[in-house]
């Protein structure tokens, strides 16, 4: 296997925000670049004998979705419209992200789900489309599963559960 | 469709080549008013997103042969392809096919323009057997991987 297309790795949002059986929502459509932002913590201190320490304080995961044209048909239209028009905070803004790496010829695919903040960062933009670009935050609850994905990128989790609460 | 057989078939819905012509010819054109051609002129990638979908681009250029006896009727030529821009423009969301890998893949027009329309040729230098005009038209269309 060649490297990996960017296309190999997918990200997918519960487009229920909290309902009992996640909806995979596949996103990146029409953006050309999204990386997850670790956002690494680390402390360096040094102490009197000049020894020097390191404490490793985790990461704060987060990307950016730049381009995302407002489109009624699509799963995460509603709930994005309504927390940017609305104004909506907290538990509103609360779902779950899962990530899925193709880099096998074939399945099952490994993947992580976790929690997540969804973010609009603004709406409007110029003309070609309303857009509302958004952040998405993960908060924790990582676990592993494996996948399958059909052509038309629809995932189907094979093993693993995906832990969490969200509400 | 592909995006050639779509294009041809939206400027054929245009209400004035389908009140005159019905038809319009790829890569040819009658030199009697009134004709229609269309001559694909290239395809390229503009970008890939981050799913695989390719964002592509296909340019053409239109031959129309016009009457032009007097300037009643060279003003309503231009007339004509002014119009056909602007109709143009707002045929958006077509849908269209396109062969990746040997595999179909649909996708849709998301822009449609046409622009530089110019008198091209004017044969035995007079306009009784009708002048050629060309328009230069750029399709915008995504194939979904």
């Amino acid at each position: 296997m060649a490297k990996l297309k960017r296309s190999a790795l997918l990200h997918y949002i519960d487009s229920t925000f909290g309902g009992s059986t996640p909806a995979w929502s596949v996103i990146g459509k029409d953006v050309e670049d999204m990386s997850v932002e670790l956002n690494p913590e680390t402390e360096t201190a040094k102490n009197i004998l000049d020894e020097t320490s390191v404490n490793d304080n985790g990461y704060s995961p987060q990307f950016s979705v730049d381009t995302y044209y407002a489109d009624p048909t699509d799963d995460i239209y509603e709930k994005l419209r309504d927390i940017a028009m609305e104004r909506k905070t907290g538990d509103d803004c609360r779902t779950k992200v899962m990530e899925v790496l193709i880099d096998k010829t074939e399945g099952p695919y490994t993947a992580w789900t976790e929690d997540c903040i969804v973010k609009p960062s603004s709406y409007g933009g110029a003309t070609g489309g309303v857009r509302i670009p958004y952040t998405v935050t993960f908060c924790g609850n990582r676990t592993q599963v494996s996948v399958n994905i059909a052509a038309d990128k629809t995932v189907t989790i094979v093993t693993g559960t995906v832990q969490g609460n969200t509400p | 469709m592909n995006i050639i057989e779509k294009v041809k078939d939206i400027l054929q819905r245009f209400p004035k080549i389908s009140q005159v012509v019905n038809s319009v010819h790829i890569d040819f054109t009658d030199d009697t008013p009134t004709s229609y051609g269309l001559s694909p002129t290239g395809d390229k990638v503009i970008y890939e997103d981050v799913l695989g979908d390719l964002h592509k681009q296909h340019s053409f250029l239109l031959f129309v042969t016009f009457g032009s006896v007097n300037d009643y009727e060279r003003l309503a030529n231009s007339s004509v392809l002014l119009e056909l821009s602007d109709w143009l423009r707002s045929q958006t969301g077509e849908e269209v096919e396109t062969l990746i890998d040997g595999r179909k893949c649909n996708g849709e027009i998301t822009k449609l323009t046409a622009e530089n329309g110019t008198l091209l040729a004017v044969p035995e230098e007079n306009g009784f057997q009708g002048v050629q005009y060309q328009l230069q038209i750029t399709a915008e269309y995504t194939a979904y991987v």
